[in-house]
């Protein structure tokens, strides 16, 4: 433990700045999951492979396809979309229908088997070589002393613009209205002429796109790679148990708080101690507030 | 006289939550436009069960709903309430995370790519319950029981419906709301709109019906005009009490 | 669905007698790691299912349990010479007290919570493992030495057969324990909890105490297996492949497939998913897309899994075949629109 290194500003705003960065990381990887545990009530264990899904989508059209990276980006999310969208409509759904009141208990079960199978699948077709590349933007630039990379930046940048669009796409549109109602009461939303079904697609294929954007956006630092959605998925999970499972802000600052801890405990003590130290955090949680850090009001139990 | 001077009518209707285990079964109803309808029964007699499945929450095992001469047995409850049938459900159905005017946004749904008539809805709904204007940017869930009932049933009505459908409105209200709301039924009658109701109140229930269907254990036990039924409300009453 | 326990008998003598005879006439020693990759996966899935399917508990750290198991044997063992019998004793215990203190932790939460919690108590003690590499040698790896002679059998690793009947024994001892628990009071009370927990306390049942000593119990034997398993592969590395999400996901898949909620229903997972791989010469990553393609399959047609296969064909069997089966069935139908027609 080298707890000499903090008496050093700059060296504290390394540690901040590398800290925020990843925590934005982690923050978007969460918010898919949270919305779909938030409107659906499923935990999407394939979660982490949707995430490689993008970083193979993104390093078609950016890299191989040479198209300019927002491109890539879109691709992966809509994408993901699609995917999502089929995978509700053909599978989750009528999985749903069948288990009736014990889809809350078990119906992540089926999304296990789908992590299993896209994981699998994707070691087979693609094979286990990873593919990526050193960053989506060059350069970098000081601030204060402290080193900030451009690709930093951007990541920052997407985080305003798809935290800033979800909450948007929820507070104002018609869709988001009556996805929030769904949420709340299903029953009551189908009175109103709300075809719910459609809503839990809509949902579904949204999360997915969220995490396959993300997936496209970090490449640089989580390559193309079968196994990558493992690592994402752990640290999903982290963050929205922290920030509170249906809360999709909670997840966005629980994965900056992780990010920051993260930081500083790699800085401080020798590495391989922040994962011990991140896992202890997330069991003081479940024990102690199980409903996440930040939930005023759970949407679902 | 011919079927469409008939709103709803339900032949032979058998629904339950299992297979095998009707909730209701052989029902017939004859529902007039215009007419307000009462169904009574004990706690558990397939009041409410009757109300889903025409709604379309319950499959219906056997037999047909027409409303307005089509058959809509099975049919989802968000496409049969677009067709101008309005539900009230027993309990509170607002969403509480929302705000009251979101709850209203939401109640013209069908309409919702027409901004102009949805804000035209909300301003006559906003008239007529200017409580509801007050406090239109509060979240529902903060509403107290009765402010939620005027919420909700502004939000029923609002859409214009040809057939509006009342499951226990007066649960949960002060003896001078529920009279209110059994006058707002009043009001709907002389509108022209179709009411069907459920209500623990029996006897204003009767007094309120032009027709009211005695359901016991799932079926149909005694229907009859409001008058005639007026004369044995004590009996009625008592049985149920 | 009635029929007598004589099957059950049947059943399990007929499988005892195919996994202690088929290895030893095959003499083939792949055939042997088969039967042994079979049996590890049974009774790892078995002791999964007798936390979920008796008490809706997801132990989704199982796979790290077994290492806690495998590791306090195996360092035991390195570090100051104690022998491997007694170190399938020590791992239990030490994965006992593991399995204890989740089990406190996790107490007032339901569902998907006691899964992660879990899960993440197993990724802790995977990265302390891995954390304190001086000690256990992180990942390049504990050497484990096989077990001493006992009675003038050898157990070298070049004589799986040896082995192979210790895991054998071993896992009649865990069965049929977890068989006697799940057939008597205790396991009616199980049920009773996972139906409805609340009804269970309201008739004065210490929900607590029972729901610690189910999965204290299930812990202490993943504990063994994973000592014996630290014995037999060799070499322990604390890694996610190893003990990880993917190895608890293989076990609860088999679980799943089996059928939950019954213990052998994972004989019959594992001898399926295993033999298939084995049988067809599937490929490493096909083998993972079978599993996961199987657990999708069968929780969307066959939720009651092999086992509910099995049941459903020996109650068809049994109405074929057996006169007073059919007259008791035909009683039964009788009475039951007795009952309809009173309503």
């Amino acid at each position: 433990m080298n707890l000499e290194l903090l008496t050093y500003p700059v060296i504290v705003g390394q540690f901040f700045v590398d800290g925020l960065g990843r925590g934005l990381m982690y923050g978007l990887m969460g918010m898919g999951l949270a919305l779909i545990f938030g409107i659906m009530g499923l935990i999407n264990f394939a979660h982490g492979a949707f995430f490689m899904i993008g970083t193979y989508l993104m390093y078609t059209v950016a890299v191989q396809l040479g198209l300019p990276f927002p491109i890539g980006i879109i691709a992966a999310a809509v994408g993901l979309f699609c995917f999502g969208a089929l995978l509700e409509r053909g599978l989750i759904s009528p999985l749903r229908r069948f288990m009736g009141e014990n889809w809350l208990v078990d119906g992540y079960v089926m999304t296990i088997g789908l992590l299993i199978v896209l994981e699998n699948l994707a070691l087979i077709i693609m094979g286990p070589r990873g593919h990526g590349i050193s960053s989506l933007v060059g350069g970098r630039t000081s601030l204060f002393g402290v080193m900030v990379t451009y690709e930093r930046i951007l990541v920052l940048v997407a985080a305003i613009v798809i935290s800033g669009g979800l909450w948007a796409l929820l507070r104002f549109t018609n869709i988001g209205r009556a996805i929030r109602a769904t949420s709340e009461y299903p029953e009551a939303a189908m009175a109103l002429g709300i075809d719910t079904r459609r809503i839990y697609t809509i949902t579904f294929a949204l999360g997915s796109a969220l995490i396959g954007a993300v997936g496209g956006l970090l490449l640089s630092t989580y390559m193309a790679h079968p196994s990558i959605g493992s690592d994402v998925l752990l640290k999903s999970f982290i963050v929205v148990i922290v920030g509170g499972l249906g809360n999709v802000w909670g997840a966005m600052i629980a994965g900056i708080l992780l990010g920051l801890v993260e930081s500083y405990a790699q800085g401080i003590a020798s590495a391989g101690w922040q994962n011990s130290i991140v896992s202890a955090i997330v069991i003081l949680v479940l024990i102690f507030r199980p409903g996440g850090l930040f939930t005023k009001a759970t949407t679902r139990p | 006289m011919t079927t469409e001077s008939f709103c709803l009518q339900v032949e032979g209707l058998k629904s339950g939550y299992e297979r095998d285990v009707p909730v209701i079964e052989d029902i017939n109803m004859r529902v007039s436009s215009g007419s307000v309808t009462g169904l009574i029964g004990a706690n558990g007699a397939g009041k409410s069960s009757l109300l889903k499945t025409i709604l379309g929450y319950l499959k219906p095992e056997a037999g047909r709903i027409l409303y307005e001469g089509k058959d809509i047995a099975g049919l989802r409850p968000d496409l049969s309430s677009s067709l101008g049938i309005s539900y009230l459900m027993e309990g509170h159905s607002i969403f509480p995370g929302l705000s009251v005017e979101e709850n209203l946004l939401l109640g013209m749904w069908p309409w919702r790519r027409d901004r102009a008539r949805v804000r035209l809805a909300i301003e006559r709904a906003f008239e007529r319950a200017p409580m509801l204007r007050q406090r239109r940017r509060a979240s529902a869930g903060l509403l107290s029981g009765g402010q939620q009932r005027i919420l909700e049933l502004e939000r029923i009505y609002m859409t214009n419906p040809s057939l509006i459908m009342l499951d226990e409105p007066s649960l949960g209200l002060a003896p001078n709301l529920a009279g209110e709301m059994f006058d707002r039924i009043e009001d709907f009658r002389k509108e022209g709109i179709t009411v069907i109701l459920i209500d623990q109140n029996v006897r204003r229930v009767i007094e309120t019906s032009d027709y009211v269907y005695v359901l016991q254990l799932g079926k149909i036990m005694t229907e009859g005009k409001g008058e005639i039924l007026s004369r044995d409300v004590e009996n009625i009453v008592k049985d149920f009490i | 669905m009635k029929f007598s326990p004589i099957w059950s008998y049947i059943g399990g003598l007929a499988a005892l007698a195919v996994l202690l005879v088929v290895p030893a006439v095959a003499s083939n020693n792949y055939v042997v790691a088969v039967f042994t990759s079979i049996l590890l996966f049974f009774i790892l899935a078995a002791l999964f299912d007798f936390n979920l399917g008796y008490l809706n508990i997801f132990n989704f750290g199982i796979a790290g349990f077994m290492a806690l198991g495998a590791y306090t044997s195996a360092l035991l063992s390195y570090h100051y010479g104690i022998s491997p019998w007694y170190g399938l004793f020590a791992g239990g215990i030490s994965t006992l007290i593991l399995g204890f203190i989740a089990g406190v932790i996790t107490l007032r939460l339901r569902g998907i919570y006691i899964g992660l919690t879990t899960l993440f108590l197993a990724e802790f003690v995977l990265f302390a493992l891995s954390n304190f590499r001086d000690y256990t040698r992180g990942a390049s790896g504990l050497d484990v030495s096989t077990f001493p002679d006992l009675f003038g059998i050898s157990f070298d690793r070049n004589n799986p057969l040896a082995l192979y009947y210790v895991l054998v024994v071993i896992c009649v001892i865990i069965y049929s324990a977890l068989h006697l628990i799940v057939r008597s009071r205790l396991g009616l009370i199980f049920r009773s909890i996972r139906d409805d927990q609340l009804g269970a306390s309201v008739l004065g049942f210490d929900v607590v105490r029972y729901k610690l000593i189910n999965f204290s119990v299930a812990s202490f034997f993943i504990g063994v297996v994973g000592a014996f398993y630290g014995n037999y592969i060799g070499i322990l590395v604390p890694t996610p492949q190893e003990f990880g999400i993917s190895r608890t996901t293989e076990i609860l898949t088999i679980a799943y497939i089996g059928g939950r909620g019954t213990l052998w229903g994972s004989l019959l997972g594992a001898f399926a998913l295993i033999g298939l791989q084995e049988g067809f010469r599937i490929a490493d990553e096909w083998r993972l897309v079978l599993y996961g393609a199987f657990l999708v399959f069968v929780l969307m047609v066959f939720p009651q899994g092999l086992a509910g296969g099995v049941k459903q064909l020996a109650h068809w069997c049994q109405t074929k075949f057996s006169k007073r089966a059919r007259l008791d069935s035909v009683d039964s139908n009788n009475s039951q629109t007795k009952i309809r027609k009173d309503r």
